[in-house]
C-alpha cells in the first residue's frame, strides 16, 4: 500500500489495550468566482493534519493537530488516550457493544491531479464571455469554480487500513433575468462531479450546452407564475428525486438519528412506501460503473458496502458505523466519515438513490390532470419525524396532461413515510446530483440520485 | 498576551510577500485549541481536542489579487503561502477596486477565559442533562456539546496595521425532541456562548421556553386548510428571518450585481419603523465580538436599519470601491435587534388568528424576497390564546413585504452570546395546511 511516510510504522506506538485509529488527511480547495465579470474570489487552500481516536470501555478520546511530524503523531496519540481516560473517569456507557470487522488494506483508488489557478481562471472567464456574447439581455451572471478534494490515509488497530481519495470539482453558472415589472429571478446549474479539472473542462462543449439550457429556463421563469399552495399531485424530476432520497428518507435512516428517536426506529421491517419504491445508499459502484461519489473505506477501518434501506416498499436497514451496527445487530456498512482531519467520524450518506422503475416520463406527465412538474432544487432539510422540505427553484404547471407555464421559487414538504406511500409512477432513468454537500454538524460531500416520481406532496406558494 | 512567535511570523510573511515582487498584501495567522466533550445519541461518549494553526495570505500587484490559505503556521508555510498567492495573483485581472486597507495602527484585544475549567464545564453539562431529565420528562436529549475554544490571532499588512487578539470562551449546545413512547416531535436545539460557568446553562438563552413548548408538541395535529394570518416568531426564527432580510437586501453579491431590491434606497423607509438592526461587536452582551474585518479594518458598530430606514449595505472594501456605496464597518455577525414595548404574553393576546413558530425550514429566499417553507414546532393561535400544537404547516410570503407588516416587537430580549433578539409578529402571511 502506498502510504504517507509519516504513518509508516506508527502502529507500533498504539496502546494494545485500546482500539486505535490514526489518520492523516488533506482537504484541498480551489475557488474562482466571477460576479458579472468581476473576479471576486481567487483563492487556493489546503487543510491537513493528523487525527487519532482511541476507545476505552466504549468511551472515545480523540485528538488532532495541523502540524504533521513524528513528534506530533505521538502527541495526538497520547492526547487521545488522555481524553478517553477523562471520559472514563466522569461517565460510564450502558449500552456499548463492540464488533469485529475484517482486517486488511484498501489500495489507492485514484490520484488527485492539481490544476494551476491560471487555467481555472481562464476557463471561468471563457464561460463568462460566452454568456455575455450570447445572452446580453441578462440582468446579472455568475460563474464559479469550486474544487473540494479529499485525501485520507488510515492506520487502524482493528479493521482495514488504506489510502483513498475523493477528488471533486464543479463549475457553477448562475443567471438573473427580470420579469416584465423588473423583478429579478435567478437560476443556476452545476457541471462536473467526481474527478479532476481536466476530466470535465478540457473542452467546454458540455458546459456551453448546459448554459444554453439554463438560459431557456431562466427566461421561462421570468414569465413564470407563483405556484398554488396546497396538497398537490406532482412529478418530481430526477434531481428532486435525489433530494427526496437524501433528505426525506436518508437522514431518518442514519443509525445515530434512529438511536436519537427517528421515525425509522419503530418502522424497521414495516411497509414505509409503495411497493414500487426501492432505496439504496451505494458505496462506490452503481450499475457496474463508478458511482458519483465513490467511498471505498470509511474512517473507522470498515470497507464500504452498499446499504439497502427500502426494498419493495419495506424498511429493511440503516446506514451505520461500527458501534451502531453492533447495537442494531446489522452488517457494518462503512458510512462513518469525517469532513476535515480534525473531525470525529459520524454516519454520512454516499450515493443515495431511489432505484428506477418502468414508467416513461411522457406518460407520467400525460397522466396528471392538474399538478406540477418540479425540476430544480437548491436545498433541503429533514428531521426525526420524517418531516422534510426542499426548495424548488424551477418547474412547470401541468394542466390536462400537458406542461404549462413555468413557476417561481417555491418549497415542497411532507412526512417521508406518508408521502412515499403516495408514489404511483417511477420513471426508468436515474439522474444524479453530483455537487451535493450535506450539513449534519460537519460538511460532507454526498451524491444523491433519483428517477422521476409521481406522488402527492405539500406545496408552498400563494 | 498573544504568542509573540505569531507576530514575528506575520512580520516575516509581510517582508517576504514584498520581496516576491508584490506591491502590497496582508496576512492573518492564528493558533487555536478546541476541547469538546460530547453527549451523543443519549450517552456521554467522546472527548476531543484539536490544535490548529493557519496562515492566510493575500497579495496584490498592479491591483491584481491572489490568496492562499494553509493550516500551518511556520516559516516554510509562510513562504509557500506567499508563493502560491503570488502565482494566483499573476493569473488574475487588473481591478482598480482591489486595495489593501489603510493603516489602522496597533490594535490589541484580549477577551474571555484563557485557562479553561473542564471539570466545571462537565459539571454544568451534566447538570443541564439531569435537570432536563427531572423537570422535563417528555424531552429526549439527543446530543449535548460542551466546548472550550481559545484562539490567538495576529494580523499584519503592508500599510502598517498590526492586530493582536487573544480570546477564549465556552459554548454549550443541546439537541432535543419531545418523546413519549413511539411518539416523537421534530428536533430542536438551543445553545449559549459564555465567558463564565457561574450559573446553570438551563437558565441561559431560551432553553426553558423551548423545552416547555417541545413537550406540548407531542400532541401536534396537522393544520387543515389555508388562510392569511399573523405569524409570531420565537427568537430563533426572528434571527433567521432578519438574517435572510440582511442577506437578500444588503449583501455584497446582490449589491455588486445590481439585483438587490434595496439598491439605491439608502436613507429610505424600507421596513416598518418597528425594526432596528444594529451590528455591534463591542456590545457587552456579545461573546468574542469581532476585532478586525477580513479586509483589515478595525471593526466598529453600525446600523443596517434604524426605525425602518435603510442606513447601510453589508459590503466589504472591494465592493464599496466598485460601487461607490459606503463600506460596512464590520463583518455583520454581532446582531442586536432593538426591543419593542409589548410583552410576549400581550403579543399572543393581540393575535386574532395566526400561528406561533419556533423554527422555519425553508429554501433560501429568492432575490425578489419570495420565501416559503415548513413551520417547525408551531402552535395555532385563536382569539388571543394558544390553542393546539400544529404540524405539516407551511408559511409563504415576501420578505420585504413581511417586514413592512410587523405587528409587534417584544420588550423581552434573548441573548445567546452571538446576538440579541426580541420576539416578533407579522401580519399578512399565507399559512397553509394539508
Amino acid at each position: 500500500m502506498q502510504m504517507n511516510k509519516l504513518l509508516v510504522g506508527m502502529d507500533s506506538l498504539f496502546d494494545t489495550s485500546l482500539k486505535t485509529e490514526l489518520k492523516w488527511q488533506e482537504n484541498r480547495y480551489r475557488n474562482v468566482n466571477f460576479n458579472c465579470g468581476n473576479l471576486v474570489y481567487n483563492n487556493r487552500s489546503e487543510v491537513s493534519g493528523v487525527y487519532a481516536r482511541v476507545c476505552k470501555n466504549g468511551m472515545y478520546g480523540s485528538a488532532a493537530t495541523s502540524e504533521c511530524s513524528e513528534e506530533k503523531v505521538k502527541e495526538v496519540l497520547k492526547a487521545a488516550s488522555n481524553n478517553a481516560l477523562f471520559m472514563d473517569r466522569h461517565a460510564k456507557r450502558n449500552d456499548y457493544k463492540s464488533i469485529v470487522v475484517p482486517n486488511g488494506t484498501i489500495a489507492l483508488n485514484r490520484p488527485i491531479i492539481d490544476t494551476e489557478q491560471k487555467k481555472i481562471i481562464d476557463v471561468c472567464r471563457q464561460v463568462d464571455e460566452y454568456i455575455v456574447k450570447n445572452y446580453p439581455n441578462l440582468k446579472s451572471r455568475y460563474v464559479g469554480y469550486n474544487e473540494e478534494s479529499m485525501e485520507k490515509e488510515l492506520l487502524v488497530s482493528e479493521g482495514k487500513s488504506g489510502h483513498t481519495t475523493v477528488p471533486r470539482c464543479n463549475l457553477y453558472v448562475g443567471m438573473t433575468a427580470e420579469t416584465k415589472d423588473g423583478t429579478p429571478v435567478e437560476l443556476g446549474v452545476n457541471t462536473g462531479g467526481y474527478g479532476c479539472f481536466d476530466d470535465y473542462y478540457s473542452k467546454l462543449d458540455e458546459v456551453y450546452k448546459k448554459v444554453d439550457e439554463l438560459y431557456i429556463k431562466v427566461m421561462a421563469k421570468s414569465e413564470g407564475v407563483r405556484a398554488e399552495a396546497g396538497y398537490k399531485t406532482v412529478i418530481l424530476g430526477g434531481i428532486l428525486g435525489g433530494m427526496l432520497s437524501h433528505e426525506a428518507v436518508g437522514h431518518t435512516v442514519e443509525a445515530d438519528l434512529v438511536k436519537n428517536g427517528s421515525v425509522a426506529g419503530p418502522s424497521l421491517g414495516k411497509m414505509v412506501a409503495s411497493e414500487m419504491v426501492n432505496l439504496v445508499d451505494f458505496a462506490h459502484t452503481f450499475n457496474g460503473e463508478t458511482a458519483p461519489l465513490p467511498v471505498y473505506l470509511d474512517d473507522e477501518g470498515v470497507e464500504a458496502k452498499d446499504a439497502v434501506i427500502i426494498k419493495d416498499g419495506k424498511l429493511v436497514g440503516y446506514m451505520n458505523n461500527k458501534e451502531l451496527a453492533a447495537y442494531y445487530d446489522m452488517e457494518p456498512t462503512g458510512n462513518a466519515r469525517g469532513w476535515e482531519y480534525m473531525h470525529d467520524p459520524i454516519i454520512r450518506m454516499r450515493n443515495t438513490t431511489i432505484l428506477p422503475g418502468q414508467d416513461k416520463l411522457e406518460e407520467m406527465i400525460a397522466s396528471v390532470d392538474d399538478g406540477y412538474y418540479l425540476l430544480e432544487t437548491n436545498n433541503g432539510q429533514a428531521d426525526l419525524t420524517g418531516e422534510f422540505m426542499f426548495g424548488v427553484t424551477f418547474g412547470y404547471e401541468i394542466k390536462k396532461g400537458k406542461l404549462g407555464r413555468a413557476i417561481l421559487d417555491t418549497t415542497v414538504s411532507g412526512m417521508a413515510f406518508d408521502m412515499l406511500k403516495t408514489v404511483d409512477m417511477i420513471s426508468d432513468k436515474v439522474y444524479w446530483c453530483t455537487s451535493g454537500m450535506c450539513g449534519k454538524g460537519q460538511a460532507m460531500m454526498v451524491a444523491m440520485g433519483g428517477p422521476e416520481i409521481r406522488c402527492k406532496i405539500m406545496l408552498g406558494g400563494n | 498576551m498573544v504568542n509573540e512567535k505569531l507576530v514575528e511570523l506575520a512580520e516575516f510573511t509581510v517582508e517576504e510577500l514584498l520581496k516576491a515582487g508584490n506591491d502590497e498584501g496582508q496576512v492573518f495567522i492564528t493558533e487555536s485549541e478546541v476541547v469538546e466533550i460530547a453527549y451523543k445519541n443519549g450517552e456521554y461518549n467522546t472527548c476531543s481536542t484539536a490544535f490548529q494553526n493557519d496562515i492566510n495570505v493575500i497579495v496584490m500587484k498592479d491591483h491584481k489579487k491572489g490568496a492562499h490559505f494553509l493550516n500551518k503556521a511556520n516559516k516554510e508555510a509562510a513562504l509557500e503561502a506567499v508563493k502560491t498567492a503570488t502565482e494566483a495573483m499573476e493569473a488574475a485581472e487588473v481591478d482598480e477596486a482591489n486595495k489593501i486597507a489603510p493603516n489602522q495602527g496597533l490594535i490589541e484585544k484580549t477577551m474571555g477565559v484563557l485557562e479553561p475549567d473542564l471539570d466545571k464545564l462537565f459539571e454544568r453539562m451534566e447538570e443541564l442533562r439531569a435537570t432536563v431529565e427531572k423537570e422535563y420528562p417528555l424531552i429526549s436529549v439527543g446530543n449535548i456539546d460542551a466546548t472550550y475554544s481559545k484562539r490567538d490571532m495576529v494580523y499584519k499588512n503592508t500599510s502598517g496595521t498590526l492586530c493582536k487578539e487573544q480570546a477564549g470562551s465556552y459554548y454549550v449546545g443541546m439537541q432535543f425532541a419531545g418523546k413519549d413512547g413511539e411518539k416523537i416531535t421534530s428536533l430542536n436545539s438551543c445553545g449559549v456562548s459564555t465567558y463564565t460557568l457561574d450559573k446553570p446553562i438551563i437558565d441561559c438563552s431560551d432553553f426553558r421556553l423551548a423545552l416547555e413548548q417541545m413537550e406540548k408538541q407531542l400532541d401536534a395535529v396537522a393544520l387543515e386548510g389555508k388562510f392569511t394570518g399573523t405569524v409570531m416568531m420565537n427568537t430563533g426564527a426572528v434571527d433567521q428571518f432578519v438574517n435572510y432580510l440582511k442577506g437578500v437586501g444588503t449583501s455584497g453579491a446582490y449589491v455588486l450585481d445590481g439585483t438587490s431590491v434595496w439598491l439605491d434606497k439608502i436613507g429610505e423607509q424600507v421596513t416598518s419603523e418597528k425594526l432596528s438592526v444594529r451590528l455591534d461587536p463591542h456590545d457587552e452582551r456579545i461573546v468574542r465580538g469581532e476585532t478586525l474585518t477580513f479586509d483589515g479594518f478595525k471593526s466598529e458598530a453600525y446600523d443596517v436599519i434604524e426605525n425602518g430606514v435603510l442606513k447601510n449595505y453589508m459590503i466589504d472594501y472591494y465592493i464599496s470601491e466598485k460601487t461607490g456605496y459606503k463600506k460596512a464597518l464590520n463583518l455583520g455577525n454581532d446582531m442586536i435587534i432593538k426591543a419593542g414595548d409589548v410583552s410576549y404574553q400581550d403579543m399572543i393576546k393581540n393575535i386574532k388568528k395566526g400561528i406561533l413558530i419556533d423554527g422555519f425550514s425553508g429554501g433560501y429566499p429568492a432575490v425578489n424576497g419570495d420565501f416559503s417553507g415548513v413551520v417547525k414546532n408551531g402552535f395555532l393561535i385563536e382569539d388571543g390564546k394558544i390553542s393546539n400544537a400544529i404540524t405539516e404547516t407551511m408559511i409563504s410570503g415576501n420578505l420585504f413585504e413581511m417586514f413592512k407588516n410587523i405587528k409587534d416587537v417584544s420588550k423581552e430580549l434573548v441573548c445567546e452570546g452571538w446576538g440579541v433578539t426580541p420576539y416578533m409578529s407579522f401580519d399578512g402571511v399565507v399559512i397553509s395546511g394539508k
